[in-house]
């Protein structure tokens, strides 16, 4: 089991490598293991030397960082080697990465670069085709690195507020050294959704995503010999787990094209993967088409499940099919660094663990304390039902410049009689806790480019921490057994793996039809969620073509709606709320 | 014994998909044996599901697709074969 790695040293001197931070792990693979495969794209192999070379020149055609640069550099790039090499840039700069992804509408994509206050972005060459659309309008000036263009003239000459860096610059520039970094600067800045329609930057620092790596790479006695699945895209947070595991061990990360994700069978025999790391909604798809047969994928080590509820049934499946794979259940959200709790399948046992055919979620990693409360954040007693909130070396720095989202979500209960802090929530259940609130201190939310002076969490004052609310509903454990997932607290809910604000829809589909009443149901419902969503809206007159294009302009593909019902007389509940649970079985009628 | 034909799973294709290829300016007589239901935008990787589950409930049989392979999978005239042959195994 790990040891817990304490907080890294503090002393910065002429030695970046001194402080560890997220980049030492790969640096040191490739130190070990230069001439192996640190990255495979689409079948084609890239060793740990050259892959960092290619992040050095990246980082070095930016030249020296800015004083007065925020700690940020986006990458607008996936499921390429540029992507990678641009995310290792990033770091190798001293920044945190940001990526940004395609399949966002341009306007979603514009206002996160604007937010994170990036300078800098490495651009891939598919996702060049979108990189117009979302400068439109960008009046801060950036450097903007196409490393796969020899001439970038006209680029330059479109944009003319921009400075364009194409492979000329790569190739001439000097490798750059990596430039120091601080444990409590960013390592990356991922957005989720956020009820009011703006997506909330989840800041995580280094520390908190190598106290994550540490509990991972040894729990599952990770080698160069493995390698690891790559499916989520990088802006979603369980990336972090396939990509920095597997190179703080010189392990290999396999990401496939677009069109090797529609065949994960196939991606899983031809990439000789023995690390599977997916959203459960991936299984249930390879179920559908038939690729969860008995003995199928005999090579698979490990199989790692995270990012919504993993049904029972499919993970029997995925037990016969994989038979010498140990499979877990991982559970946790971007702000406390992908994952938190793990649980590990038995086929003997499990099943009578499972709550509504929902494998648990299990226990707390090491060195993360979590406990289940009510609504005044006492701990409710053995077997009842409560939300989960935890805190440790992984709570994040909370949202970037988003002062009241953050302390609305990162509380500070005063738990009591507390000498030695807050037990994990197995031996929990007597302490008693104070109701009074402490907000996070004021300074939490500050510039990511202040990083330096953070005092911002988990000291603790008093007797108090600072507890990040997840707002899951989770059942707590009696008796030894594990933590069960029962559902959400709020209006977010679950689609195929993200965490969705149906408040941020909502808005988006009453501003694009005009309507006073727009409700969003997630639909059909999935063991863990939804695969989609489904709106009505409050009229019987609505512009089909134009409203679907207006939506589809604002929000994610998960976040559209597959379907659009007229109702001008949306059923409402005693309270003159929207009754969504009737609404539900006009879907369920329907069907 | 009737058999379907990979005309008729076409010709189902074409009329599922008949709204999106409408509005991507795609004519029936323009979608050729290659068209790619997906790279042309028609579905999306989510949609495969649903697909699936048409021509399922269509051809009133469950297919598995494992042993096609993701280039064929979303092409208009692989997979009509592949669902022709499927049933024609079956029946």
């Amino acid at each position: 089991m790990a040891s817990f790695v304490s907080i890294p040293r503090c002393d910065l001197d002429d030695s970046p490598e001194r402080t560890r931070s997220l980049r030492s792990g790969f640096l040191q693979s490739c130190d070990r293991f230069p001439g192996r495969p640190a990255l495979e794209v689409a079948g084609k192999a890239i060793g740990y030397a050259e892959l960092r070379d290619q992040a050095a020149a990246f980082a070095g055609a930016f030249g020296a960082t800015g004083d007065d640069e925020p700690s940020l550099t986006a990458v607008f790039a996936d499921r390429s080697v540029t992507a990678y090499a641009g995310i290792l840039a990033a770091l190798f700069r001293g920044h945190g990465y940001v990526p940004l992804n395609t399949k966002y509408p341009p306007d979603r994509t514009r206002g996160m670069l604007s937010r994170s206050g990036c300078r800098c972005m490495i651009v891939d060459a598919d996702s060049e085709a979108q990189l117009d659309d979302v400068l439109a309008g960008v009046e801060t000036p950036l450097t903007i690195l196409l490393p796969h263009r020899d001439d970038v003239d006209d680029a330059a000459a479109r944009w003319p507020v921009h400075r364009f860096l194409g492979a000329r610059d790569v190739a001439g520039a000097p490798m750059l050294d990596p430039a120091p970094v601080a444990p409590d600067g960013l390592a990356y800045l991922l957005f989720t959704s956020g009820s009011t329609g703006t997506p909330k930057g989840v800041m995580v620092m280094h520390r908190n995503v190598l106290a994550f790596v540490d509990v991972m790479a040894d729990r599952y006695g990770i080698s160069e010999q493995d390698r690891f699945s790559q499916l989520p895209d990088l802006s979603f947070d369980l990336s972090v787990l396939g990509l920095w595991v597997a190179w703080e061990r010189g392990a290999c990360v396999c990401c496939p094209t677009a069109r090797q994700v529609i065949k994960p069978g196939r991606f899983i025999t031809d990439s000789r993967l023995t690390v599977w790391t997916s959203v459960p909604s991936v299984a249930v798809f390879m179920k559908r088409l038939g690729g969860l047969k008995p003995d199928q994928y005999p090579a698979l080590r490990w199989s790692l499940f995270c990012g919504e509820a993993l049904p029972l049934d499919i993970t029997q499946d995925w037990h016969s099919a994989a038979p010498n794979s140990v499979i877990e259940n991982l559970y946790g959200p971007t702000e406390l660094t992908v994952a938190c709790t793990y649980y590990r399948f038995d086929a003997e046992t499990t099943p009578a663990e499972c709550e509504r055919g929902i494998v648990p979620i299990g226990q707390a990693f090491p060195g993360m304390t979590i406990q289940v409360v009510n609504d005044d954040l006492r701990p409710v007693e053995p077997g009842e039902v409560g939300e989960l909130i935890a805190t440790g070396p992984q709570l994040s720095r909370g949202y970037l410049n988003d002062r009241v989202k953050t302390e609305a979500a990162f509380v500070k209960p005063l738990f009591r009689n507390c000498g030695t802090g807050v037990s994990p929530v197995e031996q929990g259940s007597e302490r008693s806790v104070n109701h009074r609130i402490h907000r996070r201190d004021a300074g939490a939310t500050q510039d990511a480019g202040a990083t330096q002076d953070s005092e911002m969490i988990s000291k603790p004052s008093g007797d108090g921490r600072v507890f990040y609310r997840t707002g899951d509903l989770v059942r707590r454990p009696s008796a030894g057994g594990p933590m069960t997932y029962v559902g959400r607290k709020d209006d977010q809910i679950q689609i195929l793996g993200s965490r969705v604000e149906i408040g941020e829809i909502e808005a988006v589909l009453r501003e694009q039809a005009g309507v006073d009443t727009a409700v969003a149901i997630g639909w059909p419902r999935t063991a863990g969620g939804a695969a989609g969503i489904v709106a009505f809206l409050g009229t019987d007159v609505a512009e089909m073509d134009n409203l679907g294009r207006g939506v589809e302009a604002c929000l994610p593909p998960c976040m559209v709606p597959r379907e659009y019902r007229l109702m001008p007389n949306i059923p409402r509940n005693a309270n003159g709320k929207v009754d969504r649970s009737a609404l539900l079985r006009i879907l369920e009628e329907s069907k | 014994m009737t058999t379907t034909a990979a005309t008729d799973v076409r010709a189902f294709l074409l009329e599922q998909y008949a709204e999106p290829l409408a509005r991507h300016g795609v004519s029936a007589e323009q979608v050729s044996d290659g068209f790619d239901l997906l790279r042309e935008g028609i579905i999306d990787s989510l949609g495969i599901l649903d697909m699936v589950a048409a021509i399922e409930e269509r051809f009133g049989m469950t297919i598995d697709f494992e042993n096609m392979d993701a280039e064929q999978l979303t092409r208009v005239g692989a997979l009509s074969r592949y669902v022709e042959a499927a049933i024609r195994c079956r029946t």
